[in-house]
């Protein structure tokens, strides 16, 4: 119980120790990485022997939070451990003249306690949870240093895409979680119909997002802006296989018109981001595309039905990539750039790096005995005996032969060139970080036999796979080594340099739109806002109307009465003449008028 | 009604006409206040006529024609009186000109 | 007993008399009362909390007859949904009192109008009549009109003005629907736990009241088309202003469509409830859109807020129409717990915006950039607050949209569009934040000092309770389940 937590909490509170001490922070790192480590490996060993550790932590009402420790699980989390550690191990030397260390390995410890929870998660909410932390960990670590000029922008870009993605996933977990009335991943099997190809599109997409996989695979090329351990652990080995980990892991409930989406989806960005990095110019650009390359080619294994095969590959990449970083981070330290053309020729300047790279590429184009070359082997078996072997298995055998192409062209481009002298500070770390997850990359196919005995499965075997497969990265490797890719990709190549834009990509179909939407609603708010105004204007216009009203209407009413009167008066006044002989008349005619009428009432009654 | 009597209530209502129209139709105040002694006059004959003719034996109707005198004396008496008054002031006793009282 | 609601909601009504009779003092002293008050009223609240809430019914209910013959009393207590609200009220205006105690400009109607304010709030949160809740509704109108005209920024009479004559018309419908719902009641009353144990309308009556308590709550929520009064007032209010506004009177709207719409007239709301989700879901994405095309900070917050209100809005129609109890439970802890969340998260950027506006004197997102180098603590501050509103998990608005679009898809599927809400407002806070805090460092900032002690302290609260809301959530939702799961009707 205890060593599960110890997995999860010794990165996180090291990077609370971190930020608070801010001194000797890279060995402060190693250490908290170190504990993880151990515990992982212990776990795992748990797990060879029968163990499976459960933690249940309070979460929503009803929905608690489930840590658990299976083989998988175990597996994934020691492949993040060690991958990690030597990361951090090379990040000592690499950041070591950079004056931002705290940050950088805070962040990189907080990014390693999210994923060690997210391979360890039992339940869809931590997961969640986890997924989106490494989400934040990858902006953080991008956009590291935040005053470059691109940076920023590649930083929200990583995010922006991969969290537009991740709807899906949240609406696969609601989905599933209604469904099941529960939200333990465990409880998921079992979903049957439409809803099992709803929710098996839904978590694709996820993983399209955070794989980058086509057409979601330019975030991870932009990436590359950030500091080179964090492309080497997050962009190789971790971040980006939370989408195959998550496909990974809920295969058996996914049914078989997804299992094909997912693996025609994984083989086009095989062969489309392997095109992509044969055209690239940039070392780190071209390695990451070669990432979506490879990334592809585990969904396609997933697809196929064996997500052994992806698991196995997920393993041999994560080694042999961030070898493959590693040594690009120590070029990148010695040019101060990553461009080919600047690149030519270091390899000479650092043989012991260079020899590292050539075997991690080795590895990765699937030459034996090296991983690369019995994950592969597994994953051209596993599509030879799928149910749509026939529109895998091209996808496979394109995809090895660009992974031989490209990384033959680079390794030719970092070879022929001048030698010119330079030392590195920091270099003794960085190659030994970089040395050890080389020699993994040679030795690790060997294991694979018994991790897939820990799993319960046994490992595809086919002769034919074999000779395909060997045929295929030979034949690679010998077209990259020998042709450049302007001729290999010919009229496509411009197209190719550009990422494979599709009339306008994301800037046009969503950002543009999304501003479009924007500037109307601010637009519409003008118009609501003139609205309420004229209300109120309304309002003081009947106000005025009513004071006009009062003051036109009756108060005129009220002076014309008063006027009247006085007309009225004065007209009685002509009768005041002040002559005496006037008022005798007045008196008299008076007098005679009561007589007369004296008389004729008394002579009428 | 004998005819004595008929002739002298028509005396005395001629010599009334006679005062109203004076007294209206006058400017000056002399000529008003004569017309009012006419007035005065008119009343009195019929008085002395319906005494004489209608019931000789009360002296109610002398009695009358003594107090009437009376009252007439000093009415002339305020008259004058103020047509005086009123010449001293203004000079002249012309009613037309007396518009001070105009409301 | 002691009667701990009364005095708490009263303390700050006090406090502003003492400030008042002692007009002499100076601005230090004047601070120095409202932040005590503040202070003894936050801890009062959180006896009120410790003292225990009941799953059914109100509790710790204080009762004095009032105008007996027409049935209104002086009643107050609180329940699992008003605690937490009562809660985060006293903790923003103690933080606020802090946060203002640099104002110079006539403290003391400055102190006494926010004391006044923060007994409205209380007052209308634990009101248990239904005059009384109308009293204290209308009170706060006038503590924000006088704070917005005489201590907001350019434009502050029309902003406060169009705020008071907006907001005050739209209350105008829920004083009819409560006559209404008083004369519908069978022994006449306004005492508002009758309404709800036996809601005393129904058919067209029931439908008119809930119509007219929807404008008056739609206004002050506030939910599209009503809203545009929020915008200017945020603009011009001071950041103290800002962020009782937002964090605070915002919950006056949701809070009576929780407790007046939906639990005294539930049968009309579950027949209206269709269209309420409409407008909730399209405040929620049109506030998001609206938010996008913002350059001023202040307006840009003030449109999440539309935003996340619609999430509210959501939930609460999605309880309204769904007749299943659990669902029904988990939509209401998702509202409740979004109007926390939002008051603290919004309560925080605003505080941020006026303590960058404070030394820039600008709001405008295009005049900065680079300033993480300058201010680095109001910067990662910032982009922690900015992560928590845009719903990253771990942080407080996750719980709460979690369970809302999680009830939403069970009840009403066609509603989870409004998820697309959440992505965009990260593309927004992302923007917000490159523009001002990211990239090349403006000349025009680079001696701007950092935050001092005073803004730290407001700050750390709320940032730590973002945090905590996030992992740990169950400690303020227990207290919310609780009353939610026992709801009937």
């Amino acid at each position: 119980m205890s060593v599960l937590l110890t997995v999860l909490l010794a990165p996180l509170l090291t990077a609370v120790l971190i930020l608070v001490v801010r001194r000797a922070t890279g060995w402060l790192a190693l250490f908290g990485l170190l504990i993880s480590t151990s515990a992982a490996a212990l776990l795992l060993i748990g797990a060879f022997n029968g163990q499976s550790v459960e933690i249940i932590l309070p979460g929503l009402p009803d929905m608690p939070l489930r840590i658990i420790a299976t083989p998988l699980t175990s597996l994934l989390s020691v492949m993040v451990a060690i991958v990690s550690f030597f990361v951090v191990l090379y990040g000592t030397g690499y950041m070591s003249s950079d004056r931002q260390q705290p940050r950088f390995f805070a962040t990189m410890l907080l990014f390693v306690a999210a994923m060690q929870t997210l391979v360890l998660a039992g339940d869809w909410i931590l997961l969640l949870a986890a997924w989106e932390i490494i989400g934040l960990s990858s902006y953080l670590l991008i956009g590291f240093w935040y005053d470059k000029p691109k940076v920023p922008a590649a930083a929200n870009r990583a995010f922006l895409v991969t969290r537009s993605a991740d709807i899906g996933l949240y609406i696969a977990v609601f989905i599933l979680i209604a469904s099941t009335q529960n939200s333990a991943l465990a409880a998921t099997s079992g979903l049957g119909g439409p809803i099992a190809n709803i929710t098996g599109i839904l978590l694709l997409i996820a993983a399209i997002g955070k794989s980058a996989q086509t057409p979601m695979h330019d975030w991870l090329q932009r990436a590359m802006a950030g500091p080179t351990p964090v492309s080497a652990l997050l962009h190789s080995a971790t971040l980006v296989a939370a989408g195959a980990i998550l496909l990974i892991r809920t295969a058996p409930i996914l049914p078989a018109e997804t299992m094909l989406a997912i693996g025609i989806v994984g083989g086009i960005t095989a062969i489309v981001t392997g095109m992509i990095a044969l055209a690239e110019k940039d070392l780190k650009r071209m390695l990451a595309a070669s990432t979506s390359s490879q990334y592809g080619l585990m969904l396609l294994a997933v697809g196929a039905g064996v997500p052994l095969a992806a698991l196995l590959h997920l393993l041999a990449h994560a080694v042999m990539k961030s070898s493959l970083f590693l040594g690009a981070g120590v070029f990148q330290h010695s040019r101060k750039a990553t461009l080919f053309s600047t690149l030519k020729g270091v390899g000479r300047d650092h043989p012991k790096i260079f020899i590292g790279f050539t075997l991690a590429a080795f590895a990765l184009a699937g030459i034996p005995p090296l991983s690369g070359f019995f994950s592969k082997d597994t994953i051209i078996a596993a599509s030879l005996v799928s149910s749509n072997a026939s529109l895998l298995v091209p996808f496979v055998l394109g995809g090895t032969a660009l992974t031989g192409a490209y990384m033959a062209r680079a390794i030719r481009i970092l070879w022929s060139g001048e030698r010119q002298t330079k030392t590195l500070v920091g270099i003794t770390t960085m190659g030994l970080g970089m040395g050890v997850l080389v020699v993994l990359a040679v030795v690790l196919g060997f294991t694979f036999p018994q991790i897939a005995e820990l799993l319960g499965e046994h490992l595809p075997e086919n002769p034919l796979a074999m000779v395909l497969g060997l045929v295929a990265a030979f034949s690679g490797l010998g077209l990259g080594w020998f042709i450049p890719s302007k001729r290999l990709l010919g009229p496509i190549l411009p197209w190719a340099q550009n990422g494979f834009v599709l009339a306008g990509g994301f800037d046009v179909w969503i950002v543009r739109p999304a501003f479009f939407l924007a500037r109307q609603s601010e637009h519409f708010e003008k118009i609501l806002y003139k609205t309420i105004l004229a209300i109120g204007q309304a309002g003081l216009n009947l106000g005025r109307a009513a004071r006009f009203g009062d003051e036109r209407g009756i108060d005129e009413m009220i002076a014309a009465l008063v006027q009247g009167t006085i007309r009225m008066g004065g007209r009685a006044r002509n009768l005041q003449s002040g002559l005496i002989h006037k008022e005798m008349a007045i008196a008299i005619v008076g007098t005679m008028l009561i007589f007369v009428s004296l008389f004729v009432f008394i002579l009428t009654t | 009604m004998s005819i004595e009597l008929v002739l002298a209530l028509t005396t005395g209502a001629a010599l009334f006409g006679v005062g109203i129209y004076g007294a209206l139709s006058q400017t000056n105040l002399v000529m008003i206040m004569m017309g009012v002694e006419l007035i005065l006059a008119g009343a009195m004959v019929n008085l002395v006529a319906f005494w004489r003719f209608l019931h000789p034996e009360t002296a109610a109707g002398q009695m009358f024609v003594l107090i009437v005198m009376t009252v007439m004396a000093i009415e002339m008496a305020v008259g004058f009186g103020v047509a005086i008054a009123r010449f001293r002031s203004r000079g002249s006793v012309e009613m037309e000109e007396a518009v001070e009282l105009k409301g | 007993m002691l009667p701990i609601v009364s005095m708490t909601i009263f303390l700050p009504l006090v406090g502003a008399l003492l400030v008042m009779a002692m007009h002499k003092l100076p601005a230090k002293s004047v601070h120095a009362i409202g932040i005590a008050i503040s202070g003894l009223t936050l801890i009062g609240t959180i006896l009120m909390w410790m003292r225990g809430i009941e799953a059914t019914g109100f509790s710790q209910v204080e009762e004095i007859d009032w105008m007996p013959t027409i049935g209104a009393a002086y009643r107050v207590g609180v329940d699992g949904i008003s605690m937490p609200l009562v809660l985060l009220s006293s903790l923003l205006f103690f933080l606020t009192f802090i946060f203002s105690s640099k104002v110079k400009d006539r403290p003391h109607a400055f102190v006494i109008l926010m004391l006044l304010l923060e007994t409205a709030a209380l007052g209308t949160f634990t009101a248990l009549d239904a005059i009384l809740f109308y009293v204290f509704f209308e009170v706060s109108l006038v503590s924000m009109y006088f704070m917005i005209a005489g201590w907001g920024h350019e434009d502050r009479q029309r902003a406060a003005l169009m705020f008071f004559i907006y907001t005050l018309l739209g209350s105008l419908p829920l004083l009819l629907a409560i006559l209404g719902l008083y004369l519908g009641s069978d022994p006449n009353t306004f005492d508002m736990r009758q309404w709800i144990e036996n809601p005393p309308l129904s058919g067209i009556a029931a439908m008119l009241a809930l119509i007219a308590m929807l404008f008056t709550f739609a206004v002050k929520t506030p939910v599209f088309p009503l809203h545009t009064w929020l915008p200017a007032a945020h603009v011009q209010a001071p950041a103290a202003g800002s962020v009782i506004l937002a964090g605070v009177m915002l919950k006056f709207g949701t809070y009576g469509l929780v407790r007046f719409s939906l639990q005294m007239t539930p049968d009309a709301f579950r027949e209206a409830g269709q269209v309420v989700l409409a407008f909730g879901v399209v405040a929620a994405i049109y506030g998001a859109f609206a938010a996008l095309a913002q350059r001023d900070l202040k307006r840009m917050i003030a449109y999440t807020s539309v935003n996340h209100m619609g999430y509210v809005v959501i939930g609460v129609a999605i309880a309204a129409l769904t007749l299943d109890p659990t669902l029904r439970a988990i939509a209401l802890d998702g509202s409740v717990l979004q109007m926390v969340s939002h008051g603290l998260v919004t309560g925080a950027l605003f505080f941020l915006v006026g303590m960058l506006q404070d030394r820039t004197k600008t709001r405008d997102m295009d005049q900065f950039g680079g300033l993480l180098n300058v201010t680095p603590i109001l910067g990662w501050s910032f982009i922690l607050a900015a992560f928590a509103s845009l719903g990253l998990p771990g942080l407080a608005h996750f719980p709460a949209e979690f369970q809302i679009f999680l009830a939403t898809l069970r009840v009403e599927p066609w509603a989870i569009i409004a998820i697309l809400g959440i992505v965009i407002t990260a593309g927004l806070y992302l923007q917000a934040i490159s523009k001002v805090f990211l990239g090349a460092t403006n000349e025009k900032w680079i001696g701007m000092k950092d935050l001092n002690f005073r803004e730290v302290v407001t700050l750390a609260p709320l940032l730590l309770l973002i945090i905590a809301v996030g992992i740990a959530p169950f400690w303020i939702l227990e207290m919310i389940h609780n009353t939610t799961a026992a709801l009937q009707f």
